[in-house]
């Protein structure tokens, strides 16, 4: 879907049940968090659940007046400064915000008053901010918006040589895992890599996943087409468990990224909101790796 | 004297004490918990001990004890003539080491092995109430130089401790040296100095560790693993609003290491059968 004019956006949903049919249209009137999430949804050309639990005005003030819009991996406090800075109030996180993965504060552990739930809502309110957050709707833009970003900021795209149920599989020039292992984590801008296997082994098929599709999905990446599987989030005794099994009858090769890996992918949702919010600043704002291996 | 794996069950209950209260899928992470099992994961939380493959009426040759029977302890169980393999984490693909419908290739052959050589595995990773049972699942911290959890906790839900100032630097140098493993993941200041640990004595539930980070008597948690999304994102911002926080993921595997030691070393002492530890070895480096 193309770019969209403010009047074209208010056109369209006017008549809908997001907004009341006398909804004011002063020209130059900043659209309000309620109007860019109706028209995120509309240009998606997908089909949005009326009773959706991850993506969805996660918090925020739906009236509230856009100044620009931020995508990230996570709305950390860190990336919410970053976003003020850069004057934009209206953030799409990829995963949740409030430390429960479908941001179900009813279902949570912690007390309501939990200091750092609290800090992060006072920062949130103070500052007229509205998070929204894209997880599914993000791997279902076409191709995957986080597969794609992944595979470009890896620079494998160019190696993609086949899909494995959705999953790509690149063929790289001939290395040894280690130097493998060296050019993802220089590319990912990762502090910390872990790996399985033998860091000489000569590998080049591998097979990519981003994020956590699950054990089932993660297990079933270490066929015997590939030398090494590249994964995000991990349950450890089921799959880096699996790898150590496999091991004892063929090599394989593991590396271990994080979850933060699909953060490019929200880069690939911010150019594509470019083209929807021409008159809007959109920024990706990336994040470090919050690991480091001290000693 | 235990004469099956199946008598050796029971006088290691007796002797390690019932199971800490666990929540039994009653909860909101273990709701959770289960609704994602209906997913992609395999990894509801729920009580895990006894045996998980092979027959426990077999009389016992000799026992192995590992953090995770891998294939490779396996085969060293079996070229020790040993029958009995105890793993703390869960070895069949599964977290509670249900059967898979249709086991990936290094799975079949890991069922075949148990079968052709009558292994019989027993998981034992239940946070436990007597004393033995506090023994082996305080291991870890005691490797690492954490002697009396603070009184009234749940085993289950974790373990808290309070310290001389101690740097975080230096509780990563003990957590290498004991578990023998090259590759933590630390959020947070290595310099900063911390007087209270939290040790998570289950790494695997989604969001059930949070409890124990937002402490106010706790610094630091360590644990093998966390859902990064949930505990990992809270230490982050706990950080950012000025809380002293830290969080240091050992691995879940290596994690177990010390356990395993422990319970090979107490077995010796109820049985005359020859009893084995064998690290699993869970073999990841640094990418460096």
């Amino acid at each position: 879907m193309g770019p969209v004019t403010r009047r074209a956006a208010l056109g369209g949903i006017a008549g809908s049940a997001l907004l009341p049919a006398t909804a004011s249209v002063a020209k130059g009137q900043p659209l309000t968090a309620r109007e860019v999430f109706a028209q995120i949804r509309r240009a998606s050309g997908q089909y949005w659940n009326p009773n959706p639990t991850d993506d969805r005005i996660i918090y925020g003030e739906r009236d509230a007046p856009v100044t620009g819009i931020a995508t990230c991996f996570f709305s950390s406090l860190d990336v919410l400064r970053r976003a003020r800075a850069a004057g934009l109030n209206y953030i799409i996180p990829h995963e949740a915000s409030f430390y429960e993965r479908y941001d179900d504060l009813a279902e949570f552990v912690l007390p309501d008053d939990d200091p750092v739930i609290t800090g992060k809502k006072r920062f949130i309110d103070a500052n007229r901010m509205v998070i929204q957050r894209m997880h599914g709707h993000a791997h279902s833009r076409p191709g995957d918006a986080i597969t794609i970003g992944l595979l470009r900021q890896l620079g494998w795209d160019k190696y993609r040589v086949n899909d494995q149920n959705g999953r790509p599989i690149v063929k790289l020039p001939t290395a040894s895992a280690m130097e493998i292992g060296r050019s993802i984590k220089e590319r990912m801008g990762r502090r910390t890599l872990r790996m399985f296997g033998d860091p000489n082994r000569q590998i080049s098929t591998i097979s990519v996943s981003a994020g956590m599709p699950g054990e089932n999905v993660q297990i079933s990446q270490m066929t015997s087409d590939v030398d090494a599987v590249y994964l995000g989030e991990v349950r450890e005794p089921e799959v880096l468990g699996y790898a150590q099994d496999l091991a004892a009858s063929r090599p394989i090769t593991v590396y271990l990224v994080g979850h933060t890996n699909e953060d490019p992918g929200m880069g690939v949702v911010a150019e594509w909101l470019k083209t929807v919010f021409p008159g809007l600043p959109v920024r990706w704002l990336p994040m470090v790796d919050p690991y480091t291996n001290p000693v | 004297m235990a004469e099956t794996g199946n008598d050796l069950f029971d006088t290691i209950q007796a002797a390690l004490g019932a199971e800490a209260h666990r929540h039994r899928g009653i909860d909101a992470p273990g709701r959770r918990d289960l609704a994602i099992a209906g997913g992609s994961y395999r990894a509801p939380g729920a009580l895990v001990d006894g045996f998980r493959a092979g027959d426990g009426d077999a009389p016992i040759k000799g026992i192995v004890v590992a953090a995770r029977a891998s294939t490779a302890v396996l085969r060293r169980a079996q070229q020790l003539g040993a029958n009995i393999v105890i793993s703390r984490e869960a070895f069949l693909g599964d977290s509670q080491d249900r059967p898979v419908g249709k086991p990936e290739p290094a799975l079949a052959e890991k069922i075949a092995f148990i079968e052709k050589n009558a292994i019989a595995v027993l998981r034992l990773q239940d946070a436990r109430i007597a004393t033995e049972g506090v023994a082996i699942t305080t291991a870890f911290s005691r490797a690492i130089g954490l002697a009396r959890p603070k009184p009234g906790l749940n085993l289950a839900d974790g373990l808290v401790y309070a310290t001389a100032p101690t740097r975080v630097v230096d509780i990563v140098r003990r957590v290498k040296k004991a578990l023998g493993t090259k590759t933590v993941r630390l959020v947070g200041d290595p310099q900063m100095a911390v007087r209270g640990v939290a040790v998570a004595t289950e790494s695997s539930r989604p969001n059930a560790l949070a409890p124990l980070i937002s402490r106010r008597d706790v610094n630091l948690l360590i644990a093998g693993e966390v859902h990064e999304t949930e505990t990992t994102a809270y230490v982050m911002d706990a950080i950012a609003l000025g809380e002293r926080k830290a969080l240091l993921l050992v691995g879940s595997i290596a994690k177990e290491e010390p356990a395993a030691r422990e319970l090979s070393s107490w077995l010796k002492t109820i049985t005359d059968k020859p009893v084995t530890y064998v690290p699993s070895n869970e073999g990841l480096i640094e990418v460096a």
